[in-house]
């Protein structure tokens, strides 16, 4: 029979399973991935769940959590080819037309960064400010807001001949 | 429009929710990280090591009175001893529990660290009793035809073809140990450096 603790940490799973969701979709591709790296978020988060004290919020510390548990993942594909994890030669060098007006455009350019630098568009974009993201990344205040300039620029370039005039740049 | 406008714009994908039960039966399931994964191979060396330990220990009690079972024993039993004792501490310096919820950079270093120095290591040292083993493996061929070791070491012809033997096949087996440590821990080893390099630059600005 399951525990109060463990009823307790299924519920904020299912009302926070957005994020895990947002996060798997930044990091791996195929259903067989994203199934694998979703079981092994939860696990992860179960297993850590004994010192969540309450002091931040559930979301945030998820978000920590899955980032972690995401950049130490062993995707199937590197598992067959033994090869490095996903470099921008293996993803569409153009997206989808149907995807131009959706958040699956964003998805696909985010893609295309190194992975450390998805963790911190993704918590930027979800409404974290820099000392947030600091906190949950574990990198220094400064650089969150010099790396996120960067990261701008780099999707600029990328959206840029789907979404944008020439003239414009994102915020 | 702007980067968040497009971030909370309609979504084409729609995530499907875990059944309850779905989630209860993840909690406990066995991690697949890479960390694990390297922690994992390191005990599987440890215990193919001694397997081949205890496969020499019995060679030489089935035959404890043949000077073969006491050429092979005599390197392979100290070599179990001494990569064993060795690689057993690099295992247990390894984190055994990994907290996700704290700050994954200086984890992620330390196990780059311990597992390249301890695969550094047990190549050196099995280098060191790699080179020796064909030749005993040569000289344990010619006991089976009742040459004593001083009839062979006074042999000009069975030197060579002792020397031949470690030119020849030391290397092939150096190489071939290599190769096998590849096979097993490079792809963990270059995600890890991968992302502990993408980090530390996030890290440094």
């Amino acid at each position: 029979m399951a525990s109060a603790r463990q009823q307790e940490f299924l519920d904020l799973i299912q009302s926070n399973s957005g994020i895990i969701h947002k996060v798997i979709r930044l990091y791996v591709d195929g259903t067989e991935d994203q199934r694998d790296l979703y079981q092994e978020i939860v696990a992860q988060a179960w297993g850590s769940f004994s010192r969540f004290a309450g002091n931040s919020k559930f979301s945030t510390w998820l978000y920590r959590v899955a980032l972690n548990t995401a950049l130490t993942f062993q995707k199937k594909a590197q598992k067959r080819k033994g090869n490095r994890s996903a470099t921008e030669n293996d993803l569409p060098t153009v997206p989808p037309a149907s995807d131009f007006e959706t958040r699956e455009l964003l998805l696909w350019a985010i893609r295309h960064l190194v992975e450390a630098d998805r963790m911190i568009i993704l918590l930027h974009l979800e409404g974290y400010d820099n000392g947030e993201i600091s906190d949950i990344s574990g990198i220094n205040k400064n650089h969150v807001g010099v790396k996120l300039h960067r990261i701008k620029k780099k999707l600029t370039a990328l959206l840029q001949p789907y979404r944008y005039g020439s003239e414009r740049t994102v915020e | 429009m702007d980067l968040k406008e497009l971030w909370n714009s309609p979504d084409v994908v729609t995530d499907p929710a875990p059944q309850r039960a779905e989630l209860a039966a993840m909690l406990n399931q066995q991690s697949t990280g890479i960390l694990v994964q390297l922690r994992k191979k390191l005990l599987y060396k440890i215990l193919w090591g001694l397997g081949i330990g205890l496969a020499a220990l019995g060679f030489l009690l089935l035959n404890p009175y043949h000077a073969a079972t006491w050429l092979v024993a005599g390197l392979l039993i100290p070599m179990v001893i001494v990569l064993g004792t060795k690689l057993l501490r690099y295992y247990q310096r390894l984190p055994n529990r990994l907290d996700m919820d704290r700050k994954i950079l200086p984890v992620m270093q330390e196990y780059d660290t311990i597992v390249r120095e301890a695969l550094r290591f047990e190549e050196r040292i099995g280098t060191l009793f790699i080179i020796p083993a064909p030749a005993l493996g040569a000289m344990v061929a010619l006991l089976e035809e009742e040459m004593t070791f001083a009839e062979m070491l006074s042999n000009g012809k069975i030197l060579l073809l002792l020397i031949g033997v470690i030119a020849v096949i030391s290397p092939l087996a150096i190489w071939l140990s290599k190769w096998m440590n590849r096979l097993a821990f490079q792809k963990y080893l270059d995600q890890l450096a991968e992302n502990i390099r993408a980090l530390k630059d996030l890290a440094e600005g």
